[in-house]
């Protein structure tokens, strides 16, 4: 009874990990929220880098609240240029826990890591339309990591009314919208901080 | 339980085993000529500052020389960061037990590499290296293939023709772009669309042409027909596409065509199919449906149809589906006599426990009555990255 009791709980300590091992095939690069962030484009370059532990810690201490230990390992950034080769801004995407399943969402920013686009690659959340309508979008557009951070309360988990309007039904996604983009910002600088500095990006006001 | 033998067998299947071995000797070589070729062509990779002292102080001690090329320097220093620069790979493990209600049971394991990489120059990417060999060791083998047994899964480089992703060039072992068999959701595990089923093969030698616009992405590939071994007798081939609305979308659609003569065990196979697919995603399940209509052989008509409807937790830790598909065909000189159906059930669920290991069953029931017995399967997977 007790082996089976040991095992029963080893299970339900395994079981909040997410599935994040698929296999490399079913990657695939956000080329449509790319082209669409940057009507200019004309070509991208990746930068894979692995989230280890030691910057999880760091990205910790920008953050009012945590981030999964699933949300480590190996990533990509991708940095946006025009035909003269020059820098239109950088897309990363990043997948939160969401209510049916994990939403994917691809953020792009300028030079100055201000928010310049978000796409759902992936959300089976009812208010996405509310997200993703030009109210909301207009709300985050232009905004760097103090202005969003300004956005929640000082836990981070509810949205700051003061700061910008939601309609009630999409204020659960909000909150993890704008968590998303905090924490997207914080792991860009603190993992790709040599990338950025290598295309013309220094590390912005966090 | 038979005992483990040698990958190819040269003994019992001397000569076909050794064609297959030359043609993908030959493939092999070719597709890492290709890939040389383009790591040689490209600029050395400056993902990091140029002038960085790191980069200054690295040059030289991994035993590479200065290389000069047409197209730009790998200078010392560079050289393995250009190699590993964009570089993911994954050990990937698996063992397997099906169990069918008229036979006993069989096991079959995985024992495989999957390798994806980004080849770019300093601010551009040219395209993308995918990987996936296995060794597969099955204990009571299909006729004509022996216990252990080599897989090119999939073995491509996608290069990349216009930078913003619109045109793409795909060569080598790619999956057959046809209905939901793309984008690729399900490699390496139980959960499994009717592609196989529905056209004879899911992977192929070969080339397309692929990309993304910003109403509709695209893929239409020319290939050898053969399947997973590169094959060529009596000259098959296969013309297949599929055009489809965004993937992003929560509702996302595309229309396929495929057409040619597919090898299948030994015989040549004339094959027509067009396809429509639906894939929804709205809430607590998950939707994705296909429909086919078609011909074989020049004499059989075909329609397929095939559901999947799926639920997964918050962090998408566990999954769990039930699919539906119906198979039916009738000679196309008996217009009037009923079709001849087969029809099936699946269940079938998905653990991921912590981030390297997935528990996965399935169980099928045939729901018409031509005695295709009941099937169990159980799995469990290990990936280390």
């Amino acid at each position: 009874m007790k082996t089976l009791l040991t095992l029963i709980a080893t299970f339900l300590y395994l079981l909040p990990s997410t599935a994040m091992g698929q296999a490399y095939c079913s990657l695939r690069d956000p080329v449509g929220a790319i082209q669409s962030a940057f009507p200019e484009l004309d070509h991208y370059r990746s930068f894979v880098r692995e989230i280890r532990p030691e910057d999880r810690s760091e990205i910790l201490e920008s953050l009012p609240f945590t981030i999964h230990q699933n949300e480590l390992g190996t990533h990509t950034l991708y940095a946006a240029f025009d035909p003269d080769d020059s820098l239109l801004g950088i897309v990363h995407v990043r997948t939160e826990r969401g209510r049916w399943g994990l939403t994917e969402i691809a953020w792009t920013f300028d030079s100055e890591l201000r928010v310049v686009d978000m796409h759902f690659q992936r959300s089976r959340d009812a208010s996405r339309q509310l997200i993703e309508s030009e109210e909301f979008q207009g709300q985050i557009r232009g905004k760097n990591f103090k202005e969003l951070r300004a956005m929640l309360d000082d836990e981070g988990s509810h949205i700051e009314e003061a700061s910008i309007q939601v309609p009630p039904e999409a204020q659960d996604l909000a909150v993890r919208v704008i968590q998303s983009a905090l924490k997207t910002i914080s792991v860009t600088e603190t993992v790709w901080e040599l990338n950025l500095r290598g295309i013309g990006i220094s590390k912005g006001p966090s | 339980m038979p005992s483990p033998e040698p990958f190819v067998h040269f003994d019992s299947q001397p000569i076909p085993a050794l064609i297959r071995l030359q043609e993908r000797s030959r493939l092999l070589a070719i597709l890492a000529a290709l890939f040389g070729l383009l790591l040689a062509l490209s600029p050395p990779a400056l993902s990091e500052e140029p002038n960085s002292e790191a980069s200054a102080e690295d040059s030289g001690e991994n035993g590479f020389d200065d290389l000069e090329l047409p197209f730009g320097q790998i200078k010392a220093g560079d050289a393995w960061n250009f190699l590993t620069d964009n570089l993911r790979w994954a050990v990937d493990f698996a063992g397997r037990i099906n169990a069918t209600d008229n036979s006993g049971y069989t096991n079959q394991e995985f024992f495989g590499l999957d390798m994806h990489k980004v080849v770019s120059s300093s601010n551009r990417d040219i395209g993308t290296m995918l990987v996936q060999l296995y060794v597969d060791y099955h204990s009571d083998p299909p006729p004509g293939r022996s216990n252990w047994d080599f897989k090119t899964r999939l073995l491509f480089f996608n290069y990349y023709v216009s930078g913003r992703g619109g045109l793409n060039v795909r060569l080598g072992h790619i999956l057959v772009p046809y209905g939901l068999n793309l984008p690729s959701r399900t490699p390496g595990t139980l959960r499994q669309f009717d592609t196989a089923a529905n056209l004879g093969l899911k992977v192929d030698w070969g080339t397309s042409v692929n990309g993304v616009l910003s109403k509709f992405n695209y893929e239409i590939a020319l290939t050898r027909g053969s399947g997973m071994d590169y094959e060529s007798e009596n000259d098959p081939y296969l013309i297949s596409g599929r055009v489809g609305t965004p993937s992003h979308l929560p509702l996302a659609m595309g229309i396929s065509g495929l057409h040619g003569k597919i090898l299948k065990n030994g015989r040549i196979i004339p094959r027509t199919r067009i396809g429509l697919d639906w894939r929804w995603m709205g809430g607590p399940v998950d939707v994705l449906a296909e429909i086919s209509i078609g011909r074989d052989s020049h004499d059989k008509d075909i329609v397929n149809s095939f559901i999947d409807v799926s639920w997964r937790s918050p962090m998408e830790s566990l999954l769990i589906y039930a699919q539906g598909n119906i198979m039916m065909n009738r000679k196309t000189t008996d217009r009037y006599k009923a079709w001849e159906k087969t029809s099936y059930l699946t269940l079938g669920s998905q653990l991921a426990l912590g981030t390297h290991y997935w528990l996965s069953a399935d169980y099928r029931h045939e729901i018409t009555d031509t005695g295709k017995p009941d099937r169990v399967r159980v799995q469990i997977r290990y990936r280390f990255f």
